[in-house]
């Protein structure tokens, strides 16, 4: 099957890796990645308030997977959230339909409707037991999840045929990959990123008490599946760890901590923190 | 001074029964958000949002809060650092400022991507005709 692989303003400006795992396992599962000829932003958590035409900027992405005939798989929970509410809009309200078809005409593009969207881990979860046969090692470490907000909610956008993806599987996935996991109360909380926009303090705060309890629930490590989540734990962790009384707590992408097991490479940023 | 309270209209359908408050991590922080608006509690808060949808999942009465949302946040002052971002996208196609994206990405191993041009960012979201 064909895979267009959109990685979002996030992962495009600062989480390659977190690409080029998710690649790899999607070509280590039979998937075939095509290029992505233009990116553009699927709208963010922004566009929609600025305008209701935004709708055509995430449609360009769909047209251009259509025209690949190609599936979209997604890294963040936003573009995730934006792509399946278009698709459900573009099919249930002719007026959108009407609008986005008369602005990917100016671009000379069009839309059918027909692009799947799914997040990695909707594919990651679906296929645990090929990945379990790709393993090549084991890790000696403990991991806790940060749970994507986006990909599971609201269920009436995320769910699609297939019944929507649960923060259940993606404990299973690890699991299942021999992955030993850490349970602690904030596994679900928001990690705070898209508060930075509009206060910070909320923004650090959240990542504050998501770091402080998988810590103290004996976490070495957290998972994250989202580009947004991985700004704020990783990229933000020394503002979130203000004092810097605590050691570093590595970071990683689910895409980076499931291709690790295939091949060291790909969990190099992890593996770099001097856990095994 | 606070401000003065405001019903949401009857085709928002909100009981105003405070469900969903309890949900808001914005709300817990003390700010408010569109759930402070639709309660009647405060008139500011479209754009104070995590986007984590527990909201909508609370409300036992089916308001469409994403949508009540997207409304209000155009009549609503945008917060500076949230502008900056809109005008990125709206100029450049992306929401972030990216350097040497090429060169990170073949570092990376992964193909070379063009990013939209502002033209074509204009063209689709030009007013229909
Ligand atoms: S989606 Fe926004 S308004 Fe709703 S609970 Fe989350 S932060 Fe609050
Ligand atoms: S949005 Fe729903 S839960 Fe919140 S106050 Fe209105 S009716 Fe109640």
């Amino acid at each position: 099957m064909k895979v267009l692989v959109y990685p979002g303003c996030m992962v495009l400006a600062r989480f390659q890796h977190y690409e080029a795992a998710s690649r790899m396992l999607l070509q280590q599962l039979g998937y075939e990645p095509v290029p992505l000829n233009k990116f553009s932003c699927c709208g963010a958590s922004l566009l929609p308030g600025a305008t209701d035409r935004w709708v055509n900027i995430s449609a360009y992405t769909l047209g251009l997977a259509e025209q690949a005939g190609a599936d979209i798989v997604t890294l963040c929970g936003n573009c995730t959230n934006n792509f399946k509410r278009v698709n459900i809009d573009y099919r249930e309200r002719p007026a959108v339909r009407e609008q986005i078809d008369a602005a990917l005409g100016r671009v000379s593009l069009g839309y059918a409707g027909g692009v799947r969207v799914h997040h990695i881990l909707e594919i990651l979860t679906r296929r645990t037991a090929d990945l379990k046969g790709l393993r090549r090692r084991t890790y000696n470490t403990r991991v806790a999840i940060t749970q994507p907000c986006q990909v599971y909610r609201p269920e009436t956008i995320t769910g699609g045929s297939g019944g929507a993806p649960s923060p259940e599987a993606f404990r299973r996935l690890l699991e299942g990959l021999g992955i030993e996991l850490v349970s602690y109360p904030l596994e679900a909380a928001c990690c705070g990123a898209t508060a930075l926009l509009f206060d910070e303090s909320l923004a650090i705060e959240q990542g504050r008490q998501k770091l402080a309890s998988a810590r103290a629930h004996g976490a070495d490590v957290l998972c994250a599946a989202c580009g947004n989540c991985l700004y704020l734990l990783d990229r933000q962790q020394a503002r979130v760890r203000g004092d810097q009384r605590e050691p570093r707590m590595p970071v990683i992408s689910v895409s980076e901590l499931v291709a690790g097991l295939l091949d060291e490479a790909y969990a190099t940023p992890f593996l770099s923190s001097g856990i095994p | 001074m606070k401000p003065e309270r405001k019903r949401p209209s009857d085709s928002e359908q909100c009981r105003q029964c405070a469900a969903c408050l309890d949900t808001c991590v914005v709300v817990a922080h003390g700010g408010a958000s569109i759930l402070s608006e639709l309660t009647g509690d405060d008139q500011q808060g479209a754009w104070h949002c995590v986007n984590c949808w527990r909201c909508i999942e609370r409300c036992p009465h089916g308001v469409d809060i994403y949508d009540v949302m997207m409304r209000r946040r155009r009549q609503e002052p945008v917060p500076p650092a949230i502008e900056g971002s809109i005008d990125r996208i709206c100029r450049s196609g992306c929401a972030l400022r990216i350097r040497d994206l090429n060169a990170l990405r073949v570092m990376h191993g992964l193909d070379r991507l063009e990013i939209i041009d502002e033209e074509t960012v204009n063209r689709l979201l030009a007013e229909p005709e």
